[in-house]
């Protein structure tokens, strides 16, 4: 993949990014980092833009440039690191199932243990680091993979796609683990992907949930360019209320415009922002498969 | 070339320096900005905002404003534009950033990032209008639009570009020849002037700023909100036709624009002898009037016959090898892009501005950008083409040519200095000349000199040249003459006293 220097500034990366959609401010946008890296800017200069990103991925899949958005966004944020806590190191216990750091205090864990018949390993504070710009340890780092086991990993927390994929895991998202139980999900259901997985694998993935789609019937928050619209929610800064973007906006401009009766979201941390906004029933799909 | 005050030998082409605009000297910036701050007008000074607008699309331009304001009211903007009137400051409006000849580009001054304005208004399902801030990027319009079952009816194929700024230059697409340019479906606009005066136009409304704005180049004021024609969305379904000659192409879709024949139509060249005619209908009804009444007179090809054709030809000239495989490889290539699994539906595409859009940057995009292009009547239209083709041919080794018509409904004062050729009746007819220079490297002279060459066919065949940021201020007196030049200037002088509104661009 290729680096700022490769942007063009076509703005294509701006039309699904949530920081877009509710500043409209393009120096918040990864092209904005990449044209201002281009003319000079260091990434102190970029700050503010670098605490501004949810890491949602969007920008990635559809740059015609092929430029590695994330890795970009997460190497600048080495040099001016996100002013957030640590987390805890996770427990060293063994599974092959990552739940996010929301998930895995919610009520909901045990249900999707359950449903998937798997044990859970805790790697939060690892993901923190990862999406915080903070150095892991590579003793923590080994101690982390040693407890992961299988041939194939779940993983709801969608920022360790990429670094698992690179240390030579093959890794499914939540979402597509549960969908592979037949929940049950219906034509007037707004169906709500976890973004940051989708994005990270979406050249497969995005005709795995248009053949699932087409197969329901259902509306998803995807925009034209089949890039899923976040709501921030499951963002480091959004999990711990420390800037990110308003996710209940985001869940608004997802509804806008979309007539459904229910919203299913694969990400715990989506449920509170459609909450706060709808009436309708949201549910986390492993509380709609059997 | 008579009333034209430029020596006849310097038709032959015009040096780079003469279109580059001068540094603004900063003089009275502080003023400027002491006077905007009692307004609370937050003015960016910082490396990063100041360097993000360096370039434009055709990345041959380099500048940096002084300060940027993110635009966010019409009445941000009428202080600003005040404040610019009293001490001299320029102002550059911007909003996809996606001129080619550094008109968004500002040098020094103040630059003015429009699409800050940027959220849809209301919708008028009833009227079929909608009414937008005018820094909307077309896609973000879409998809908002596309939420109710609406879309816009032609837009450019560039979806970062913004409504606002294509409606002071043209905007083509390959529904042109049904829709006419973007300007021509602004219904009514909220403009800002140069002198600061908050104002909507229309045709029943200062209809003399509307004509002026539309096609205006943003010389005679802010674009700040727009009231556009919109229609009901519909895929689409689409067929290429193959032809072997660039000249019989060009009649065949002149033949099906004139006729009303398809929804859309447009000419794609992959090389001099394999010209691709797109044609689309946005019903099943259409397409089988298309297939019953027209098809046969075509004289294009499907593309099984084409490939027999093609491999035949190249199987008697073994020394084009390198030819057949680049075509090869293009084909390969390109036409999944055009065409992606998840975009179509029942054999039919569905967001079809989104694919080719996309299509267009990882094909055609590139650090520099040069796309030159003419627009000519009928007539006019295929020796324009050839001629091109020829420039092109000696100053690359890839390009595209991309031929549309474009729609007129009479004649508008709008049309008077702009991309419609006056001679054009009914339809006008444009064509970009696009090099593939992805990848390669050209210096500047190189590419200016190419577009020279372009435009210097526009002058021989006193006709125009049109899209997005492709006047180019060297020209604009050899291909329109000094009396009408010299109008359109008093009347900006009488508009922007100062001169500081997106100075430097045509005068």
């Amino acid at each position: 993949m290729n680096d700022y220097r490769a942007c063009t500034g076509c703005g294509i990366c701006v039309l699904p990014c949530p920081v877009w959609q509710e500043t409209r401010d393009l120096s918040l946008t990864l092209a904005g980092r990449a044209l201002a890296l281009q003319g000079g800017a260091t990434a102190l200069d970029l700050r503010e833009s670098l605490e501004a990103c949810v890491t949602c991925g969007a920008c990635e899949p559809v740059c015609p440039e092929e430029i590695d958005t994330v890795g970009m966004t997460l190497d600048l944020r080495r040099s001016v690191p996100l002013d957030l806590p640590e987390l805890d190191r996770g427990n060293g216990e063994k599974g092959s199932f990552l739940p996010g750091d929301s998930l895995r205090r919610h009520r909901l864990h045990d249900v999707v243990l359950q449903r998937l018949g798997v044990s859970s390993v805790d790697g939060s504070d690892i993901s923190a680091g990862i999406e915080a710009g903070r150095t892991v340890s590579p003793d923590r780092q080994r101690q982390f993979l040693d407890c992961l086991v299988g041939a194939e990993l779940i993983v709801d927390d969608g920022i360790l796609h990429r670094p698992l994929r690179s240390w030579g895991f093959q890794v499914i998202g939540l979402g597509e683990a549960l969908l592979r139980k037949s929940p049950e999900l219906r034509a007037t259901d707004l169906y709500v992907i976890e973004t940051r997985g989708y994005h990270s694998d979406f050249q497969r993935l995005v005709r795995f949930y248009d053949e699932l789609r087409q197969r329901v019937g259902c509306e998803m928050n995807l925009d034209l360019q089949r890039a899923a619209i976040a709501t921030g929610a499951a963002s480091l800064q959004g999990r711990t209320g420390k800037g990110g973007i308003d996710a209940a906006g985001q869940a608004r401009w997802i509804l806008e415009g979309r007539v459904v009766e229910r919203i299913v979201v694969e990400c715990v941390d989506d449920m509170e922002p459609f909450q706060e906004i709808t009436d309708l029933p949201v549910v986390h799909l492993a509380e709609v498969t059997p | 070339m008579k009333n034209c005050v430029v020596a006849p030998d310097s038709l032959q082409g015009i040096p780079r320096q003469q279109t580059n605009t001068g540094l603004w000297s900063g003089e009275g910036w502080g003023r400027f900005l002491s006077e905007l701050k009692t307004h609370d007008v937050d003015v960016r000074e910082g490396r990063a905002d100041r360097s993000l607008y360096q370039t434009d699309g055709g990345g041959v331009a380099q500048g940096r404003p002084h300060g940027v304001v993110i635009a966010r009211s019409a009445k941000q903007i009428a202080t600003i534009l005040r404040a610019a009137q009293e001490h001299g400051v320029p102002v550059t409006t911007r909003g996809g950033g996606l001129t080619t000849e550094g008109e968004s580009v500002a040098f020094g001054g103040l630059l003015l990032a429009m699409n800050g304005m940027s959220r849809v208004r209301s919708i008028d399902k009833e009227n079929l209008t909608v009414r937008t801030e005018a820094g909307i990027y077309w896609h973000a319009l879409a998809e908002v639009l596309r939420r109710q079952g609406l879309d816009y009816l032609s837009a450019p194929l560039n979806l970062t570009a913004s409504v606002g700024g294509t409606l002071g230059v043209g905007g083509i697409d390959v529904n042109s020849p049904k829709y006419g340019c973007s300007a021509d479906q602004a219904v009514a606009l909220q403009v800002v002037t140069p002198t600061g005066e908050i104002r909507e136009c229309s045709e029943a409304e200062n209809p003399d700023l509307f004509e002026r704005v539309l096609l205006g180049y943003g010389q005679f004021g802010v674009i700040t909100e727009a009231t556009m024609k919109i229609r009901p969305y519909t895929p689409c379904s689409m067929h290429y036709f193959y032809y072997g000659s660039l000249r019989t192409a060009i009649e065949d879709l002149q033949l099906l624009a004139n006729e009303d024949a398809a929804d859309y139509c447009g000419i794609l060249t992959m090389l001099d002898r394999a010209v691709n005619l797109l044609v689309a209908f946005d019903s099943d009804e259409r397409e089988r009037q298309f297939f019953s009444r027209w098809r046969r007179r075509l004289r294009g090809h499907g593309e099984t016959g084409f490939a027999a054709r093609m491999a035949a030809y190249y199987a008697l000239r073994p020394w084009k090898v390198k030819e057949a495989l680049y075509l090869r490889e293009r084909k390969t290539a390109l036409m999944p892009q055009f065409e992606p699994s998840h975009h179509i539906r029942k054999g039919k595409i569905v967001d079809r501005s989104v694919v080719f859009s996309r299509a267009v940057w990882k094909f055609w995009g590139g650090q520099q950008m040069v796309i030159p292009d003419l627009s000519t009547n009928a007539e006019k239209f295929v020796e324009a083409v050839e001629r091109g083709n020829v420039v092109c041919r000696e100053y690359f080794p890839h390009y595209t040519l991309y031929c549309v018509g474009i729609k007129l409904n009479g004649w508008r004062e709008r049309y008077e200095l702009s991309c419609i050729p006056p001679d054009a009746e009914g339809m006008a007819w444009g064509c970009e000349f696009e090099p593939m220079i992805k990848g390669a490297t050209y210096s500047r002279d190189h590419l200016q000199s190419f577009k020279n060459a372009i435009y210097d066919i526009g002058v021989d065949m006193n006709t125009s040249y049109y899209r997005f940021g492709g006047m180019m201020k060297g020209y604009i007196r050899r291909a329109f003459g000094n009396e009408l030049v010299d109008k359109h200037l008093a009347l900006k002088r009488k508009a922007d006293p100062a001169m500081i509104l997106n100075a430097d661009v045509i005068f």
